[in-house]
């Protein structure tokens, strides 16, 4: 299965990324698809990690803890978040093969990241789900 | 170098036994999990609290406003509790009112707000000196937030795109309808004279305070 | 590591297929699981891309039974193969009792299967471990391509190329048929069972 993004539509996604997240303090953020391959990511220049590891791991968390869910009865669950001390990482699927995974402080609260990436979610489906819709 | 075919009781009875697995006949097991309570007047809205912390709805919004209505009734005597009372509800009502549009410090200061309320309820014996000198402290914090929402809303040239609008190439499904400068500014008109009754209310019912005692 | 109960007198071994990329890890576990899972009565998951590639692993437990008063259970998992997903596969051999390694006879992966050994010893050293030490077998895969006009490589260069240092037992195979699938399997969990006996004794 492939895709293909052009400029534009990248242009657009970062656009909406930078606008509805890092400039609401997220530190990074990343938009990859289920195999692992990163789309687009952001950061707020702090902090550099390794995402090309984090995506692939990303993608695997992800997909393990889909087929955990459909083992207990769920279709998926939906909230993926794990707390640091410090850090935290929040995953959201965008479309059945697109995740958001958002990389924020403790300065934020989940419970505003969630409204946030929601916002952004609406946004991006609409760029990303034509893209994909001949191949499921 | 391979050695596993030792002619010892062990290798003999695991090769018998794989022989016969795969071949014929076997079954297989699983794991565990854990939970805790407790009350006090403030137990409600502490649960509505840690609930906006993880996700806001406008349930959850609705069920503070009604907690923070049903304590100040109950705290009526008490005005520095229904100082904090008071912030804590206008922080909900902007919330609210705001949406999406929340400054990310909001909950910050909300929680903060609502954890020295919860220090003060369960410290009766507390010095009024000491509560007054918590209560200043995030009346400052609160404060500095409303000058935050000020400026950024100062920062904001044109009207923010709510909705991706592109007058370029195909229009993406809209998510809303478009903000025009008139509205934001009628919005912002709004904002500011609620804060700025609120904290009227709340100068007085300060001074009030500091004059009891 | 080996996890031993000494209480309730229960062995948990985990097993990893190893190797390059579409070389037939999974195959090997869907074989396995196909045959005999009614008879080792349970369930194998996978963590699939939607291009049926494995993304994160795959994962087939399953019971021996008592051997010498323990119960031993064995933890069959296969790591994903392609080169970006090292840090996935690094992961999963954390704790690996016993390595099947298997390389795709297939002549235009010759360079693949040299790549995935070397990955193999990197990772593995990472938890202080090697191929000197920890029990493995070796299976030279698609041995049926062989019928159908594709070119392979023959066993020898097979040998020379992967096992020439370690002179471990090695398996001509076709996971795709099942053939020597379950030999390799018992090979594997009987070296690897036989190296923890200290324990056991």
């Amino acid at each position: 299965m492939s895709y293909t993004l052009d400029q534009k539509q990248l242009d657009r996604i970062e656009d909406i990324l930078k606008a509805d997240l890092i400039d609401n303090g997220v530190r990074c953020v990343f938009l990859i698809d289920m195999a692992g391959n990163i789309v687009t990511n952001l950061d707020n220049g702090e902090k550099q990690h390794d995402i090309y590891s984090l995506a692939a791991l990303a993608a695997g968390n992800f997909g393990a803890v889909s087929a955990m869910a459909k083992i207990i009865g769920e279709n998926e669950f939906s909230l993926l978040f794990h707390k640091g001390k410090k850090e935290n990482i929040h995953f959201n699927k965008i479309s059945s093969e697109f995740l958001l995974i958002t990389i924020f402080g403790n300065d934020i609260s989940l419970g505003f990241l969630r409204l946030k990436v929601s916002e952004s979610v609406d946004q991006l489906k609409g760029i990303l789900e034509p893209l994909t819709s001949g191949h499921m | 170098m391979a050695d596993s075919s030792k002619p010892d009781p062990l290798s003999t009875a695991l090769d018998n036994r794989l022989d016969e697995l795969f071949r014929e006949d076997d079954p297989a097991p699983a794991a565990p999990a854990a939970g805790k309570a407790k009350t006090s007047p403030l137990s409600e809205l502490k649960k509505i609290v840690l609930s906006i912390d993880w996700e806001i709805t406008p349930e959850a919004l609705d069920s503070f406003s009604d907690q923070v209505r049903l304590l100040k009734e109950h705290y009526q005597g008490d005005k520095v509790i229904l100082v904090f009372l008071q912030v804590l509800g206008s922080l909900g009502q902007y919330i609210k009112s705001s949406r999406s549009k929340v400054h990310p410090s909001t909950f910050t200061v909300l929680n903060s707000v609502f954890a020295r309320l919860d220090e003060i309820v369960s410290t009766p014996k507390m010095a009024p000196a000491v509560r007054r000198k918590l209560l200043q402290a995030e009346m400052d914090a609160y404060q500095e937030l409303r000058a935050k929402i000020s400026q950024r809303r100062a920062a904001e040239p044109a009207a923010k795109p709510a909705a991706a609008i592109d007058t370029a190439a195909r229009p993406p499904a809209p998510a809303g309808r478009p903000v025009t400068p008139e509205m934001l500014a009628g919005a912002v008109a709004e904002l500011k004279e609620f804060i700025r009754a609120e904290l009227d209310a709340l100068r007085q019912l300060a001074k009030s305070a500091a004059r009891r005692d | 590591m080996a996890f031993i109960n000494l209480k309730s007198k229960i062995i948990q071994v985990k097993i990893v297929y190893y190797g390059p990329g579409r070389g037939g890890k999974t195959t090997n576990l869907e074989y396995i699981y196909r045959k005999f899972h009614q008879r080792i009565n349970s369930e194998m998951v996978t963590v699939k891309t939607h291009g049926d590639r494995t993304l994160f692993f795959d994962f087939l437990p399953f019971d021996i039974g008592v051997i010498n008063g323990y119960q031993i259970k064995i933890q069959l998992y296969t790591v994903p193969g392609q080169v970006k997903y090292n840090a996935t596969r690094r992961l999963v051999l954390r704790g690996v009792d016993g390595i099947v390694f298997v390389a795709d006879a297939m002549a235009v992966r010759r360079e693949k299967n040299l790549q995935a050994l070397k990955n193999l010893q990197e990772n593995l050293a990472s938890y202080k471990k090697n191929l000197h030490t920890i029990p493995w077998v070796i299976q030279y895969n698609k041995m049926d391509l062989a019928d159908q006009g594709i070119p392979i490589l023959d066993v020898e260069l097979l040998e020379r190329d992967i096992n020439r240092e370690f002179k471990r037992p090695a398996f001509p195979a076709s996971a795709v048929k099942g053939t020597n699938v379950v030999a390799t399997l018992k090979k594997i969990i009987s070296m690897t069972v036989a190296s923890i006996r200290k324990e056991l004794l």
